[in-house]
């Protein structure tokens, strides 16, 4: 009898004890190691580099960084598309495409009005700009690390029915002429033998110009997580913020335990965290107990228009995740209680408004694309212009 | 934060003596009345089993709000204190039906653990930690089976009815009262166990306290 007494009040303890220990703070720069984007960001690459502050998140982030290539930038489309006049808006998308399972170049010509021929692609007349924010982006090449056996690979997702080509994020954007922004956060499934490795991560497709390039790893929860940010620009100057997020579904069961399920609400403050930093222009942010109401939205409004979208797998959309990204977005579109991903409702587009106030959202402009195009989750779409 | 720290050090100083090999033999000794050897062990699996299943019972309920830290630590604690109290009784008056309690934790410690062992080998990221785990999610149960089931089909079935008559109520709440079922009976289970304990108690024993804080 007392032996078990002991074991269960060794594990009973060590969830008391550990319960105090979910915590989130992001800061500049994480040490470049032996990954190659930070270490050409730590040369001055194109993209600065936001992580959790903690070092235990840091090493976590660091071995899944080591076994992913570099990340993919194409900063102006190779189509020529018309400048955006006064009053044009943007149409912003959130849509994870299952690793090239959903049909992008059919989703464009049929919700956004693009055909993206790879010789001649065309925007059709009435149709706005647009940004997709894509998550499970994936890539294939070569130049992708070769790494032992010894590291524990995320399963590989195949799409049952990929569409005809099953391009990669690359290529896409190649053939559609689009911008780029791409940044991979982990290998899709193992070494490959005679096929190419892969990776993947979340992407921006833009038909605008991509600047001020931010990649922002969370917190380590199950696998590493890359936001993508980009800045758009509008007419006279108005600027657009735009990040792709993809938050994980779980953690393990241990960590579940010990940190009172905060995962996604730990990985949502750090995005928070980050974005709060950057705005201020800081180093380092201050440490938060997370799920305790201490994260700070950073100053509201802030000095520029962002939208933050993508695929939270969330649970239900009363998720703590969720509504602390409400909270630090107050001029979200509200949700349409309608879920993306079979009855969950895991996919978001979170808005909040700069100081200047000239970019807002179009009200009632969002909504859910019925269609899957060939994903397990359905796009969201919303659009953004300037205020009247 | 500091309340926890207190806490996790009194659950500490109660529970060390059952921990020692002298408590452990007193209590071993003991099979109908109760000592203060059972007492403290009673008040160890007490508190563990309140403590597993109060966390349990909190995590998609305290993931709707944004003091979902504070929520989880308030579920824990008072689960954990309610099986502390009550394991401690039980053992003081009735050290049989602790055996009974700490021989059905093993078992669920068992079986817990061996579905973690299957899991580890499926889910990429699992480890040695979440059998753990599971294990004392297993145990928590185990301790008391009879209150933790009952408790999940009370659960189960209010959990039902709210799923097919409320639209907002979604499958992530039917899970959620099934857990919150499993918590409640269990501890339920343990509170009943004191009761009928102290209705079959004999002489009655002296507790040993001290709390070192």
């Amino acid at each position: 009898m007392i032996p078990t007494i002991r074991v269960c009040a060794g594990v009973a303890l060590g969830v008391l004890a550990a319960g105090c220990a979910t915590s989130a703070g992001m800061r500049l720069g994480p040490e470049d190691g032996g990954c190659p984007d930070r270490a050409a960001a730590a040369s001055g690459g194109a993209v600065t580099w936001y992580g959790p502050a903690g070092p235990g998140d840091e090493q976590s982030n660091e071995r899944w960084c080591e076994t992913v290539g570099s990340n993919v930038l194409e900063a102006f489309p190779r189509a020529s598309f018309p400048s955006p006049g006064p009053s044009d808006s943007v149409a912003v998308v959130a849509w994870n495409i299952l690793i090239g399972g959903g049909d992008v170049p059919l989703f464009l010509e049929e919700v956004l009005g693009y055909d993206c021929h790879p010789t001649s692609p065309e925007l059709d007349a009435g149709f706005s700009h647009f940004v997709l924010l894509i998550q499970e982006a994936y890539r294939r090449s070569e130049a992708i690390p070769d790494v032992p056996e010894l590291f524990k690979f995320p399963p590989r997702i195949e799409p049952e029915s990929p569409p005809e080509g099953w391009l990669d994020i690359v290529e896409l954007a190649r053939d559609c002429g689009l911008a780029l922004f791409y940044v991979p956060s982990a290998r899709n499934g193992p070494q490959t033998i005679e096929a190419e490795r892969e990776d993947k991560g979340n992407a921006i497709l833009s038909t605008l110009p991509l600047t001020d390039l931010l990649a922002i790893e969370l917190p380590f929860e199950a696998g590493r997580k890359v936001v993508v940010a980009a800045t758009i620009a509008g007419a006279s100057g108005t600027r657009l913020r735009v990040a792709s997020v993809h938050l994980d579904v779980a953690s393990t069961l241990y960590r579940t335990l010990t940190t009172a399920n905060t995962t996604r609400l730990r990985q949502a403050v750090g995005l928070i965290e980050a974005l709060a930093l950057i705005e201020r222009g800081g180093v380092t942010s201050g440490i938060v107990s997370v799920g305790s109401r201490e994260t700070s939205c950073g100053d509201l409004p802030g000095p520029i228009a962002t939208v933050a979208a993508g695929d939270f797998n969330t649970w239900s959309a009363g998720e703590s995740a969720v509504d602390q990204m409400r909270l630090c977005f107050p001029d979200s579109p509200p949700w349409d209680g309608k879920p993306t991903y079979g009855s969950f409702p895991t996919d978001f587009i979170f808005f909040r408004r700069a100081g200047d106030g000239r970019v807002s959202y179009l009200d009632g402009s969002q909504r859910r694309i019925e269609k899957r195009y060939g994903s397990d989750h359905q796009a969201r779409i919303a659009w953004f212009g300037r205020s009247e | 934060m500091r309340y926890l720290t207190h806490l996790l050090v009194a659950v500490c100083c109660i529970s060390f003596p059952a921990w020692a090999p002298g408590g452990a033999g007193e209590a071993q000794a003991q099979e109908t009345s109760g000592s203060a050897g059972a007492a403290i062990g009673g008040a160890a699996l007490g508190a563990a089993s309140g403590v597993m299943l109060g966390v349990t019972a909190s995590l998609i309920p305290c993931s709707k709000t944004l003091s979902q830290l504070t929520c989880a630590r308030a579920s824990t604690l008072s689960a954990g204190l309610i099986g502390l109290g009550s394991g401690t009784l039980v053992g003081a008056w009735d050290s049989g039906r602790l055996g009974s309690a700490a021989k059905g934790a093993a078992i669920g410690l068992g079986a817990g653990a061996a579905v973690g062992f299957v899991l580890k080998e499926v889910v990429r990221q699992y480890g040695w930690l979440d059998v753990l785990s599971t294990g004392a999610i297993g145990m928590s149960i185990g301790a008391q089976p009879e209150g933790a089931v009952l408790g999940l089909g009370a659960g189960v079935f209010v959990g039902s009815i709210l799923w097919l008559t409320v639209p907002s109520f979604g499958l992530p709440d039917l899970a959620a009262a099934g857990l919150i079922g499993v918590a409640a009976g269990g501890l339920a289970a343990w509170v009943f166990d004191a009761v009928e304990a102290n209705a079959t108690e004999g002489d009655g024993v002296t507790i040993p306290f001290s709390f070192r804080i």
